[in-house]
């Protein structure tokens, strides 16, 4: 494959994906797929707007009155789905500035809204990868996007499903433990994305260890002093930013696998003999 | 300083998992990633002290306030 043509590959994987940032789908419609690219916005826009109807569009009212601006949602999940982001902030922005009791089913609506920007992050994996899968004759299977997913879902499932057993229970045992021990130091006062918006936002990256450990713990009242909270806080934060290093890992082996190669020959070769290759 | 055991325990429960994670992304075999790991883990620690010992120097030279 010349140099000229990998760039321009390169290109139009860069733009899909973008396109799907915006507006989920859209990048599989660029690449000649409006059927796939029309129900993965249906589904990705139907988790945020199923989301906002839980909460009343109420999301970013989670956030005290110093951090409310422009670019609060920058570092909230539902930024992987950045068009319906900016509607929500434009629409609802952070409320009247009063108190008013919660909806019933807002930590489940905010769940839904930090999915589809979840899930729509996973397409933009999909559709950079099938445009360029589409300008290299040997590669096969695209299957990458979904490990990623369950990754993302379960630390460690994505190595499992690709059959690096060991290395996924390893990432799991490190990943959901430092969860478990910095959710003891704070107390469980991490399980509630009112109480930490940030720090919930990091945590959620871990996926449903999370989501089963603050249905269980149903967003109890903090009654005492937690002398260790700040500790457990930066502990789940990182355990699931660090999550986002397993998946990287998980999708430069599919995309290595997908391109008809020992994965372990070439990410193990220096650079000059995987040009040779 | 208060509980500073407690807060190195902790800070090597912490850079044991991200040494870990290190050694997953960095070496695609199992069996290099395991062997190199005590060794990155051992790096990580020292830089991290070296880090710190440079900040506590430049706060007694330069910032101490009492």
């Amino acid at each position: 494959m010349s140099a000229s043509r990998n760039d321009s590959s390169r290109g139009g994987a860069d733009f899909a994906a973008i396109l799907t940032w915006f507006v989920p789908g859209a990048g599989h419609v660029y690449l000649g797929r409006p059927l796939f690219g029309l129900i993965a916005f249906l589904i990705v826009e139907g988790l945020y707007f199923l989301g906002v109807r839980l909460t009343g569009g109420r999301l970013f009212e989670f956030l005290e009155p110093d951090l409310q601006g422009p670019l609060a949602g920058a570092l909230s999940p539902e930024v992987g789905n950045l068009g319906a982001m900016v509607w929500h902030m434009r629409t609802y922005a952070f409320g009247p500035g009063v108190p008013r009791p919660w909806p019933p089913h807002m930590h489940l609506g905010s769940w839904l809204t930090a999915a589809s920007g979840l899930l729509n992050a996973c397409l933009m994996v999909r559709v950079h990868f099938e445009a360029r899968r589409s300008a290299r004759a040997d590669a096969r299977g695209s299957e990458a996007w979904l490990q990623v997913l369950a990754g993302a879902l379960v630390p460690g499932l994505g190595h499992v499903l690709q059959k690096r057993v060991a290395r996924g229970i390893a990432v799991f045992v490190l990943l959901v433990g430092l969860f478990a021990l910095g959710t003891i130091l704070a107390g469980g006062s991490n399980l509630d994305r009112e109480r930490h918006f940030y720090y919930w936002a990091g945590q959620f990256l871990l996926g449903a260890p999370v989501m089963l450990l603050e249905a269980l713990h149903g967003h109890a009242r903090v009654t005492r002093d937690i002398a260790y909270v700040d500790a457990g806080l930066g502990m789940v934060c990182l355990a699931g930013l660090l999550n986002v290093l397993a998946l990287l890992d998980v999708h430069g082996h599919a995309e290595d696998a997908g391109a008809g190669s020992n994965p372990l020959a070439v990410r193990a070769a220096p650079d000059g003999a995987k040009g040779a290759a | 300083m208060k509980d500073l055991p407690i807060h190195l325990v902790l800070f090597a429960v912490v850079g044991l998992v991200i040494s870990g994670l290190s050694a997953v992304f960095a070496e695609p075999e199992d069996g290099r990633a395991l062997k190199g790991f005590p060794r990155r883990y051992l790096w990580f620690l020292g830089g991290c002290a070296v880090f710190a010992a440079v900040l506590l120097a430049a706060e007694k030279l330069l910032a101490r306030t009492y």
